[in-house]
């Protein structure tokens, strides 16, 4: 099959990824809003279009050049990355235009093209080595540093590296064995040298031998000075104009070095095209791959950089902000930034959650937004891991492709709401962002997760519940109050319902009825726990709606710490109603 | 011992002009305060979710500081109370103690209780002192009646704690009345501004606040100066609330803050009880140092649409408050 062929079947199944790739922007969805695909697709063009008219045009052109061009994002937040990233960019976008395009760009540039003439023949391997370092560097932190922050490799980040690397190593052998090649020597000969006598000839493979690297049996050193000479006068009339010399091509030349003495051995056609073709369709796969690959950021990311420069919650379509997140999932690349710069990823380290941590997690969203049907167990564990997110803004403030994490989190997290799986952590200052934006919440959807979570804890609690709840002899403990130090000696034994915590606490005077709206008041708590009545203890309000302001706990005659208690309870609460809303998933199944 | 920022989730992600006036301010007055380590969370959302996580995410941020030999600094009060709290529990607690330091040994960390965490109030009161401040500042702030709301963290448990009486405290009243300003009595100074509940319970939370907005407007302060960040963020979000949900009723635009130097009484005509304006501490003594307004992010928080749960029609059930 002609080559040609080959490379536009390449073009072709990479264009068709594109397009199916575009197309999930459209079809897939996060969040509880809901569009259809025209609506989504008629918005996003009328946004363009819009934008493009207007003053934000100036704005896109500025994004263009300082972030995308320049990358300063990633400069800011990550030097190193940058430079790494910026080697195998700039080296491996030249060799494209310059050496894989090279035989129809550089003649409309260059009036004398010949690749093997400088500076073609010296750029080629300079950009080879300015992707080789980026490699390096990349390897290097990745696998010899190890840096705990790090998040772990994943596959696509080894099969990134890795065809890069096979692109330019199998480049360079190919071009090394023909540098050692007496065929391919023999061949220009016969194509540039006609009419030079067999003797010149011989001097010429011998100043060829001696000065451009040709390992050659049919000539034999020490060469005399007069045929090098000679050599030197036929070389200069018939090869020197299109030849610079190949030491020029410093990598091909090292490499020739090395392989001198099997030289011989790999001198012949077979050899060199099935060099060619390996390194050829290495180069193919890669372009074929290149939209389900992690390469496909050449195209996400910038375009994620430009949607968010001009779009913002306040004032952009809600159909297109659901669009640019599903584009966003696919501008991930992986880099790690966020898990760095994220203020819960060391939690991971006791909660071994992956999707704690923020670059993990935008895997898991990909399954979501698609739309297929996740387990209620792959769903649980999303939920838990997203929900620990505390939502301090740094993972969107550092990303380099700038994805509006923050706002990814946010839909998601909505979405799982949909799927009434109980998600105890609302009850904790964590919704306190949840809260802020309850603007953008469904007004049905938004006390949902607190009704829900409150009574999946009462009922897991309940007395009359069959079989009776059985304590494990830990939680009995914390249940007595004994295992907790810092809880003092006596617990609550000592409270003698003086009633100062009541008429301390401020959630009670908010009330106009406490006595029955909030179930317990304070001192009542204190005596439910005292006579163990979990099931009063748990499914009261008092013990759910207390801000932890700590007055009862500061004014209590007799230091009950009350304040503390309640977290304890809660956490008693908390931690045996996750792990058994967790089992009865598993038993589900 | 030196001195490393630690910055807050919720400042960071709606408040960070209040950390921004923070570092202005400690630059301005020359108190070398490090930036860089990579702190996580302090841990008080977690306290009622899973103890251990919130003794070690406190446990780490005191390490790393340990490993810089500074202590944190802080301008949170409940990033201080958690930590504080994690600190005291780290000293009695040897099984707890044993527990983080075996968690943080994989990244070469310990922490051995040299390291403390600091409120920047208590930084700025110990150096430069209370004398120099007011050397330094310009005075322009003679006259404003300042509410002052220490924030829950900061005050209880104070066997804990410690920063000052939980009953009577001055520490932070001091530190404004540097400015020049005055500081009013109020009677709801030592209650919770209801930050902890939003999200839980909007009403109570809500409620909360404007509870305090009421009594510091009776007392006739001009602003209320919070110590705390997520107090700051309650009392400016309780008060556009509610200023949207009269300026619906009552079809009239209320007049919005606008801090002017050469006018120290910011009282606009008292058309409603709650609309009192907030400050955090560090745009106050920011503004006395004569640093820029828009620079401190003064003139409250830029509130986006999304961020007021009145403005979804039938969001908020506040017709009966």
């Amino acid at each position: 099959m002609p080559k040609a062929a080959l490379v536009y079947i390449s073009l072709l199944i990479c264009c068709a990824g594109i397009a199916y790739k575009v197309s999930t922007w459209f079809r897939y969805s996060l969040g509880s809003a809901k569009f259809t695909v025209p609506s989504r697709v008629s918005a996003a063009a009328g946004g363009m279009w819009e934008t493009l008219l207007s003053r934000q045009f100036l704005t896109l052109l500025k994004t263009f050049f300082l972030n995308v061009l320049f990358q300063a994002r990633l400069l800011r937040v990550a030097p190193l990355k940058w430079a790494t990233h910026f080697l195998i960019l700039g080296g491996f976008t030249m060799l494209l235009l310059m050496h894989a395009l090279g035989d129809y760009l550089n003649p409309l540039i260059f009036s004398n093209y010949y690749s093997t003439l400088n500076p073609f023949l010296f750029l080629r391997n300079f950009f080879g080595v300015l992707v080789f370092i980026g490699l390096g560097i990349a390897l290097f932190n990745r696998f010899i540093r190890r840096d705990p922050a790090r998040p772990p490799t994943s596959f696509m980040d080894v099969y990134t590296l890795a065809i890069f690397a096979a692109i330019i190593v199998s480049g360079i052998v190919l071009e090394s064995v023909k540098i050692t090649s007496v065929s391919v020597f023999r061949e220009m000969t016969d194509e540039y040298a006609t009419g030079q006598d067999e003797a010149s000839l011989k001097s010429l493979e011998a100043y060829w031998v001696e000065n451009y690297g040709v390992v050659s049996p049919g000539v034999a050193r020490p060469f005399s000075l007069e045929s090098l000479a000679e050599g030197k006068d036929v070389h200069s009339v018939n090869c020197a104009q299109c030849h610079s010399p190949a030491r020029w091509a410093f990598m091909d030349y090292a490499v020739s070095r090395l392989l001198t003495p099997v030289a011989v051995y790999l001198d012949g056609d077979a050899v060199r095209s099935t060099l060619y073709y390996v390194h050829f369709f290495i180069c193919l796969f890669g372009l074929a791959y290149l939209p389900f690959s992690k390469v496909f950021h050449l195209f996400t990311s910038p375009i994620c950089l430009l949607a968010n420069a001009v779009m913002d919650r306040a004032h952009s379509n809600p159909a297109n902000l659901m669009t640019k997140q599903i584009l966003e999932l696919d501008a991930c690349t992986h880099c790690g930034t966020c898990t760095r710069n994220c203020s819960m990823a060391f939690i991971h380290r006791i909660i071994p959650n992956a999707n704690i941590l923020p670059s993990e997690r935008l895997a898991s969203l990909k399954l979501l937004a698609s739309g297929q049907e996740l387990s209620v167990r792959d769903s649980l564990v999303i939920q838990d891991g997203l929900n620990l997110c505390t939502n301090c803004k740094q993972c969107t403030l550092v990303c380099p492709v700038g994805i509006n994490l923050q706002d990814l989190w946010f839909s998601v997290r909505e979405t799982l709401v949909g799927r009434d799986i109980p998600n105890l952590l609302v009850l904790s200052p964590l919704s306190i962002y949840r809260g802020m934006r309850k603007d953008d919440i469904e007004i049905t959807c938004y006390s949902r997760p607190i009704s829900q979570a409150r009574k999946a804890i009462a009922d897991e609690f309940d007395s009359s519940r069959q079989p009776r709840t059985v304590y494990a002899p830990q939680e009995e403990k914390v249940l007595d109050m004994a295992g907790i130090h810092h809880l003092g000696q006596n617990g609550c034994a000592d409270c003698f319902r003086c009633m100062t915590c009541t008429n301390a606490c401020p959630i009670v005077r908010t009330h106009e009825q406490p006595g029955s709206e909030l179930d317990l008041l304070p001192h009542q708590l204190m005596q439910a726990v005292k006579l163990r009545l979990w099931d009063l203890v748990f499914s009261s309000k008092m013990l759910w709606e207390c801000l932890g302001c700590y007055k009862c706990q500061e004014y209590c005659p007799m230091g009950v710490p009350a304040t503390d208690l309640i977290f304890a309870l809660r956490n008693v609460a908390i931690s045996r109603t996750s792990r058994n809303i967790f089992q009865k998933t598993l038993e589900t199944l | 011992m030196s001195l490393v920022f630690f910055p807050c989730c919720v400042a960071s992600a709606f408040v960070d002009h209040a950390q921004i006036a923070a570092r202005l301010v400690v630059d301005k007055l020359g108190v070398e305060i490090g930036d860089g380590a990579e702190f996580n969370c302090c841990g008080y959302p977690y306290k009622g979710i899973d103890f251990k996580a919130f003794i070690l995410l406190s446990g780490r941020n005191l390490a790393l500081a340990e490993k810089e030999g500074a202590d944190l600094v802080t301008t949170c009060g409940c990033c201080y109370g958690t930590t504080k709290q994690v600190e005291s529990i780290l000293k009695h607690d040897v099984s707890l103690s044993d527990y983080v330091n075996s968690a943080l040994k994989r990244e070469g960390l310990a922490y051995k209780g040299k390291s403390t965490v600091k409120h920047l109030v208590e930084v700025l009161l110990d150096n430069p002192g209370i004398p120099n401040l007011k050397a330094r500042l310009d005075g322009s702030q003679r006259g404003l009646r300042v509410a002052t709301h220490y924030g829950c963290k900061l005050l209880r448990p104070n066997d804990v704690v410690g920063f000052d009486s939980p009953f009577s405290p001055s520490k932070f009243d001091q530190l404004i009345e540097a400015t020049g300003a005055v500081t009013v009595p109020w009677s709801e100074k030592l209650e919770c501004c209801g930050a902890p509940l939003i999200g839980i319970n909007d009403t109570t939370s809500l409620l909360l606040a404007k509870k305090k907005l009421e009594s510091a407007r009776q007392a006739k302060a001009d602003i209320i100066c919070t110590a705390c960040p997520c107090c700051y963020l309650q009392f400016e979000r309780t008060r556009e609330s509610f200023t949207f949900e009269y300026e619906s009723a009552h079809r009239v635009v209320l007049p919005r803050f606008k801090f002017e130097r050469t006018r120290m009484a910011l009282s606009f005509e008292s058309v409603s009880d709650f609309n009192i304006p907030s400050l955090a501490y560090v745009q106050l003594i920011g503004l006395a140092l004569g640093l820029d307004e828009s620079a401190l992010g003064v003139g409250g928080i830029k509130f986006d649409a999304g961020l007021l749960p009145c403005h979804q029609a039938g969001g908020m059930p506040l017709g009966a408050v």
